[in-house]
């Protein structure tokens, strides 16, 4: 049986645009990553959570849960994904076609999501284990000023 | 109900409401008062009536009407004059009414005061007429006669609207009717005298957001409150480029769609709702602020051109050229195939525009 690794490295083997794939946990830890990034996964996983959150306002004042978002920059494409307990996010180089990156978080969500329903306490442990640390309780803008710090 | 009748209605509703000056003529007094009151629901309650000459028991009653008891015309003409220079000072608009005008006072008292008036009376035009009150259009019927003394507005899509809207109402909901859309028009200017006196300039698109009104409406916005407080607001509304605007017509045969906002910066320069909706279009603004913080953050993103934040029923698709371009969407079975009629005329948009509509 495909473990969470083989699912998200198998996205970026058969869409050779897909630069890096992040699932996060429902709190923002990474539960798995795959490809290179300029930032630690902890704090990019609590980037992407943070700004989905600040997405998912939008959608509260419409009353609508948010499924998913697509955002479109020069060089890259991100794709972020709800799901029941966490969130996948697939971005992609800018010649990468939408429509197939959509289909493959589609089935990978509906494979993860069965999956992470069972994986719990591995989760818990797993997060133990690989000393990964919290994301704190702080306000995206503090998160994001922090970054922006960091980067300068 | 017939719609020469429905017409006529309209156009006697548009001249009350514009204050234009009107004398209604009748074969005795009492039927041209009678004639007054079973149209008076027409003029806006929230004006101050002037009452005047044989003030008959039904209008005393008004509520908040001033009655001018004095009988020489150079008195009354005082009065009437010290009335309408008071609205300048702020106070509500006048609406006189004079009962039982005899052609002294029509040329020599009323015709001092360049709007906002109505006298009936029992003599015909030949009688009062003068260069200051010349008939410009007359609507007659079997009771007798309405003389307009100003011409009657072109436009007024909105009272045949609500004539026709109220045409099987009983007269309680018909003066519900009118009053309410006549005070939604008049609170909406002070709403827009208020707003300029903080931001000096408004665009027309956050104007029509803002008090949730259609372009039309806005236009009678304008109209009556030019009449009413003597203030031209035109110079201080940027309109809506035309581009904009025909962006906007030919984006409406996305039938998916319920809103579309363009902004120059942080100027609402488009607006349109094309289905009932609640969603302020500051949030447009807010999407691109969020994800631009990711940009900042990652590097080698490259510059913001498109977010598309789906929900179970509604799709938000935010275009940045650098113009930002923001819709709500029914959500479909095919976004792609939306956001490429989207993107189509946004195409067209940007080419006849050059690179941005309002630079």
């Amino acid at each position: 049986m495909a473990n969470i690794k083989d699912i998200i490295d198998g996205i970026m083997k058969r869409v050779p645009e897909v630069v890096g794939v992040i699932l996060i946990d429902i709190d923002g830890i990474p539960i798995e990553v795959a490809g290179r990034f300029d930032m630690k996964p902890e704090d990019l996983g609590a980037l992407l959570s943070a700004c989905y959150n600040s997405y998912a306002q939008v959608g509260t004042e419409l009353m609508q849960k948010l499924e998913s978002i697509i955002v479109e920059y020069g060089d890259l494409k991100l794709c972020q994904n709800r799901m029941p307990r966490g969130l996948l996010t697939i971005i992609a180089g800018k010649n990468a076609h939408i429509g197939m990156i959509r289909l493959e978080a589609k089935r990978a969500i509906d494979v993860l999501t069965k999956m992470m329903q069972d994986t719990m306490e591995m989760r818990t442990e797993m997060v133990k284990e690989m000393k990964f640390r919290m994301p704190d309780s702080r306000g995206i803008a503090d998160i994001l000023s922090r970054f922006e710090k960091e980067g300068s | 109900m017939t719609i020469a009748q429905d017409a006529w209605e309209a156009s006697l509703l548009a001249a009350m409401w514009h204050r234009n000056r009107i004398v209604i003529q009748a074969s005795s007094v009492d039927s041209a008062n009678a004639l007054f009151s079973l149209w008076k629901y027409m003029v806006p309650q929230y004006r101050t009536f002037v009452l005047c000459g044989d003030v008959p028991k039904t209008a005393r009653y008004i509520k908040g009407a001033k009655i001018v008891e004095a009988k020489e015309p150079e008195a009354q003409r005082e009065a009437f004059e010290l009335s309408y220079a008071e609205e300048e000072l702020g106070s509500p608009p006048i609406q006189i009414v004079y009962f039982g005008a005899d052609p002294t006072v029509l040329r020599d008292v009323l015709s001092a005061i360049p709007q906002g008036w109505i006298a009936t009376t029992t003599h015909p035009p030949r009688a009062w007429e003068t260069e200051k009150t010349r008939v410009r259009d007359a609507l007659s019927f079997a009771d007798g006669t309405f003389s307009f003394l100003d011409p009657i507005p072109k436009d007024i899509f909105i009272e045949r609207r609500l004539i026709q809207d109220m045409r099987d109402n009983s007269e309680g909901v018909r003066d519900f009717k009118v009053q309410l859309k006549q005070s939604e028009v008049h609170l909406a200017f002070q709403a827009m005298l208020t707003e300029l006196e903080s931001t000096g300039l408004l665009t027309q698109s956050y104007v029509s957001e803002m008090l949730n009104v259609r372009e039309r409406t806005l236009a009678k916005i304008m109209a009556i409150g030019s009449r009413e407080r003597r203030v031209d607001l035109s110079s201080f509304i940027q309109r809506t480029d035309p581009t904009i605007v025909g962006f906007l017509k030919e984006m409406s045969s996305v039938k998916e769609l319920y809103l579309a906002a363009l902004f120059d910066g942080e100027n609402l320069v488009g607006y349109a709702k094309y289905r009932d909706i609640n969603f302020p279009s500051q949030n447009f603004l807010r999407i691109v602020g969020a994800v631009g913080a990711y940009a900042r953050c990652a590097s080698r993103t490259g510059p913001l051109k498109y977010v598309e934040i789906n929900t179970r029923h509604l799709n938000i698709l935010v275009c940045v050229h650098p113009i930002v371009f923001g819709f709500v969407l029914e959500a479909g079975p095919n976004p792609l195939m939306v956001r490429f009629k989207v993107e189509e005329s946004l195409g067209k948009l940007v080419k006849a525009a050059g690179t941005a509509p309002s630079r």
